[in-house]
């Protein structure tokens, strides 16, 4: 049957019928009266539109206008009023309708029979929580504390209230977390050393840059919304180099594009840094008056650098190097944007200190258009009422000080005779496997996807298995779920009230429930809300989270005037209206040259650092040494954000399957033609995978982008990297970080 | 088969509509005799919930969602076109879906059960039934229907266990549709 063969249209078939009545004549069961009159009638101005912000982790933390019809999110759009999102998303943010009406979300609690059995059953949420609520008052039991338990959270939902998952587990008494963070923690403590803060310009302000070096970043993947700014400083005259092992979209939009060693970056910055010197273009005012040590760090670089050492430790030839340090000395103002993969090194934190060292004695800090922008946190001054929950009293701790649980925890300085057990996050599998006194016995995974995210694959599945409860908060069936014994449905960024600031620009945007949550799903602080009625259920005080929650309430708990202040705001309802930005006095970071140092100026000489047992002077450290015949890359993809994303339909149109990428020159010596099968392999594990061949990555490196899910596909990049760790970042995250582009393996044909 | 031999329409929206082995086992049952054909013997009901919810709930990707817009539009989504007609029917049926927009209003178990109301109103009908009842039934049958169920039953045969009691309803349901196909042709213009 044909359907335009029928006479009978849409609309006439609509209207043409009221059948009102029958129904109460029937024993029905699914379905209710309904009363006639509403919501048939099209109208096209009858679009309710709702204010949401995209909670990933992203640069670009985009303000989303999301049209609704009848309760069903019909289209969304950037919003226009922030200058930084401009009525536009990228390509993952478009596809946030096809999120929340995927017909794979995860919709119901379920429980697994057996992990990775696939054998799986409904349960209602009262059960899922009555099965968790027993574990854990059996480990309380067992152990006379719950240190027995883990959190392990990360970047997956960054909107303020889901602090709340944190602040669930304070709720229970003292726990086991995993603290730190696998991006940017080296980068954090080298800008805390040098500056006492990690603090960027507003990335608006980029288009006064006269030159821009943009060193181990792809905002053509990763902050497509910055790329304006950077296009429109060409357009006005601005050079831009892009320094990067892998030729990516932004080097191709460049004038410049060095593809250097891997994690010889420190080299490079500091072969610039002793031709700028010899001649004579550093920045006297600035070194003088608002620098420490730069004269120590004038004669290391006299004795240790030339620019022939440089140029052989980086590939880079030296007549470059020359002539872009001249060039960027010269250049008023001029930028480095220091991206988060060059410090995934085992001398990351030192390079980005020999990057600032570059920015500084040229006089770019502090200055509009300037600065060695790496990230910030300035606008996140929330309350974290979600966060801040308390022990129930007579709670059992850990013994002794613990540091900070990460950087973007936000409740420093309460001091407590008991304290959480922390691990580092990085290590996630050694962490779970060496817990002892009490053994890690059940985990609470939310915000995060250990199996596509950690490191060591094939240890994080022994780990996994050494636990006895494994619950998972998630949307979308990923590896980690299949670990799991529970898996909770959690909402979408449309079926949730929260908040969002970015790490980079400076806009604040509410997010608003603009659809009824969808199935069984419920927000993170639900969750907490559920459990701890279970909890106080089957033991009274057991748990001190609110049992009755309003998610909008809470939202508003974590406003202050500090906040309103900053963003000229009178209440968070004016964000209705579109999101706001911080009124800055200058877009410039350290514009008043008051530096968070403990000298209180930039420091060329750090002795905390020192302390901290690095080098004071940002001098070059080694990378890690190869242990296998290729450098492996494991590089963000362009169709998600780690694993997220990446098993939608749109994505998958453009995205279809994994490859690895090397150099056809390689892959002439290794016998492997364009499309074969490969598999790639080293000391952690392998994977199997078709090659591409492309000048695009060096000779000598094996280039994978990152995180892959679904659709049968097991691909997974941690089969083949370490926990390696990176040099900073205890100081700052609580942990260091890791080397994830300091990977090594070898591959061959299949 | 004859239409002694129908499934009830009560047992084929109340297997989709399961939510443990114990409700699959009892619409299971009801359908299999509807039918008569036998229930595999030594079936264990909590295999086939496992099986029931690998293919239509989850928590893994499901290869045959129970819902008419992931078969009738241009792509893979839910709440799209095919679901406001779903729950447009329900309007004109005087019925709505539970908290309208939380389960989607296309799901299997509830247009089962808003046909059932659509044949309801037609049997008791005196005299000739009311011409527009008929079309919308013709057209949620013919159209509405008819887009979806075939591919959707045809992932269910790809994907279930033969011999199964997931491939037995599937087949139970495919008889029942035919049928329903059939005996509404009639009604639909040419
Ligand atoms: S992923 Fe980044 S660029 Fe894309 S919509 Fe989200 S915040 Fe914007």
């Amino acid at each position: 049957m044909s359907h335009t063969s029928s006479s009978l249209s849409r609309r006439q078939f609509l209207k043409g019928l009221s059948v009102a009545g029958a129904a109460s004549l029937l024993p029905l069961r699914l379905l209710m009266p309904y009363s006639a009159q509403a919501a048939t009638a099209f109208s096209e101005k009858d679009f309710q539109i709702f204010r949401n912000a995209c909670p990933r982790n992203c640069y670009d933390t985009c303000s989303i206008k999301t049209y609704v019809k009848d309760g069903i999110v019909q289209f969304i759009e950037g919003a226009q009023e922030s200058t930084f999102t401009a009525g536009g998303l990228c390509v993952k943010g478009y596809a946030y309708p096809r999120r929340v009406y995927s017909p794979d979300r995860i919709k119901y609690p379920m429980v697994q029979d057996g992990r990775r059995s696939g054998n799986w059953r409904r349960v209602s949420w009262d059960e899922a929580m009555d099965r968790i609520s027993r574990k854990i008052l059996e480990l309380k039991e067992q152990d006379g504390n719950l240190l027995g338990l883990g959190l392990t959270k990360y970047s997956g939902n960054f909107g303020i209230t889901n602090y709340g998952v944190e602040g669930m587990m304070s709720s229970l008494g003292y726990t086991t977390r995993f603290v730190g963070t696998p991006c940017w923690p080296a980068g954090i403590d080298a800008q805390n050393y040098d500056m006492g803060d990690m603090w960027c310009n507003d990335p608006e302000d980029m288009v006064k840059s006269r030159y821009v070096i943009i060193w181990g970043a792809n905002p053509a993947w990763c902050s497509v919304h910055t790329m304006k700014y950077i296009m429109e400083a060409k357009r006005r005259g601005a050079k831009v180099v892009v320094i990067d092992p892998v030729f990516t979209q932004t080097a191709a939009k460049a004038d410049v594009f060095w593809q250097p060693e891997a994690s010889s970056d420190g080299a490079l910055a500091l072969g610039m840094a002793r031709h700028i010197l010899d001649l004579g273009m550093v920045d006297q005012d600035f070194v003088n008056a608002n620098a420490l040590g730069f004269e120590e760090f004038a004669a290391y670089l006299r004795e240790n650098v030339t620019v022939e050492w440089a140029a052989g430790l980086s590939g880079i030839p030296a007549e470059q190097i020359r002539e872009v340090a001249e060039e960027f000395a010269t250049a008023d103002p001029a930028t480095i944007w220091i991206g988060y993969g060059m410090q995934r090194h085992t001398n990351g934190g030192a390079s980005v200190r020999s990057v600032d060292a570059l920015v500084a004695m040229t006089g770019n800090v502090g200055k509009e258009g300037g600065g060695a922008r790496y990230g910030h946190l300035r606008t996140w001054g929330f309350n974290y009422h979600a966060l801040i929950q308390k022990q129930p009293e007579g709670s059992v701790g850990f013994i002794g000080a613990t540091g900070p649980k990460g950087e973007f925890d936000f409740t420093k300085g309460e001091a407590a005779s008991y304290s959480d057990r922390t691990f580092n996050i990085n290590k996630t599998a050694q962490g779970i496997l060496d817990a002892k006194d009490p053994a890690l016995r059940m985990l609470w995974v939310s915000c995060k996807n250990p199996f596509a995210q950690d490191f060591d694959r094939p240890k994080l599945e022994k780990a996994f298995d050494t636990l006895e409860m494994v619950v998972s908060v998630e949307q979308f069936f990923t590896e980690t779920v299949a670990n799991s014994d529970i898996v909770l449905p959690v909402t979408t960024l449309f079926e949730e009230w929260t908040v969002n600031v970015s790490y980079w620009h400076y806009w604040l945007g509410i997010n608003e429930q603009a659809i009824k949550p969808m199935y069984e799903t419920k927000s993170n602080i639900e969750i907490a809300a559920e459990l701890s009625k279970k909890m106080n259920e089957l033991a009274p005080g057991s748990c001190t989270f609110p049992q009755d929650i309003d998610t909008k309430d809470w939202l508003e708990k974590e406003f202050n005037q500090g906040i309103y202040d900053y963003f000229g705001i009178k209440h968070w309802t004016d964000l209705k209206n579109g999101p706001v930005k911080a009124k800055l006095a200058s877009t410039a970071a350290w514009h008043d040259m008051t530096f968070g140092t403990p000298s209180g100026k930039y420091e060329f000489r750090s002795d905390l650092c020192a302390e901290h047992g690095h080098e004071a002077l940002p001098k070059y450290k080694e990378g890690r040494k190869p242990y296998d015949e290729f450098r492996l890359l494991t590089p963000h993809t362009q169709f998600g954000l780690h694993s997220q994303f990446v098993n939608l339909d749109w994505m998958h149109e453009y995205n279809k399957e994994p490859f690895l990428y090397m150099h056809p020159d390689d892959a002439r010596e290794k016998n492997i033609r364009d499309l074969d099968m490969v598999r790639v392999f080293n000391k952690v594990g392998e994977l199997r995978v078709k090659v591409k061949l492309t000048r695009n990555v060096a000779p000598k490196s094996l280039v994978m982008y990152e995180a892959w899910f679904g659709r049968g596909n097991d691909f997974n990049v941690q089969n083949l990297v370490d926990d390696e760790a990176a040099d900073m970042g205890a100081y700052k995250t609580g942990a260091p970080g890791v080397a994830i582009h300091g990977q090594f393996a070898n591959v061959e044909r299949v | 088969m004859s239409e002694q031999c129908m499934p009830s329409i009560e047992a084929l929206r109340d297997f989709f509509a399961a939510t443990d082995a114990g409700d699959l086992e009892d619409a299971a049952v009801r359908i299999a005799e509807s039918v008569g054909v036998e229930i595999p013997p030594h079936t264990d009901w909590t295999t086939v919930e496992y099986e029931f919810n690998r293919l239509f709930v989850g928590p893994a990707a499901v290869p045959a969602p129970p819902f008419a817009s992931a078969w009738s539009e241009s792509d893979r989504a839910l709440m799209g076109r095919a679901t406001s007609e779903a729950r447009q029917t329900y309007h004109r049926l005087g019925l709505a879906v539970p908290g309208e927009g939380v389960i989607p209003d296309d799901h299997l178990a509830y247009e089962l059960e808003a046909l059932l109301v659509l044949k309801s109103v037609l049997a008791t009908e005196a005299g000739a039934p009311d011409a527009e009842t008929a079309a919308l039934h013709a057209w949620f049958v013919g159209e509405h229907l008819e887009r979806w169920l075939p591919p959707f039953m045809q992932a269910v045969r790809e994907q279930a266990t033969e011999g199964g009691v997931v491939a037995l309803v599937t087949e139970a349901l495919a008889a029942w549709f035919d049928n329903e196909r059939n005996s509404t042709a009639a009604l639909r213009p040419a």
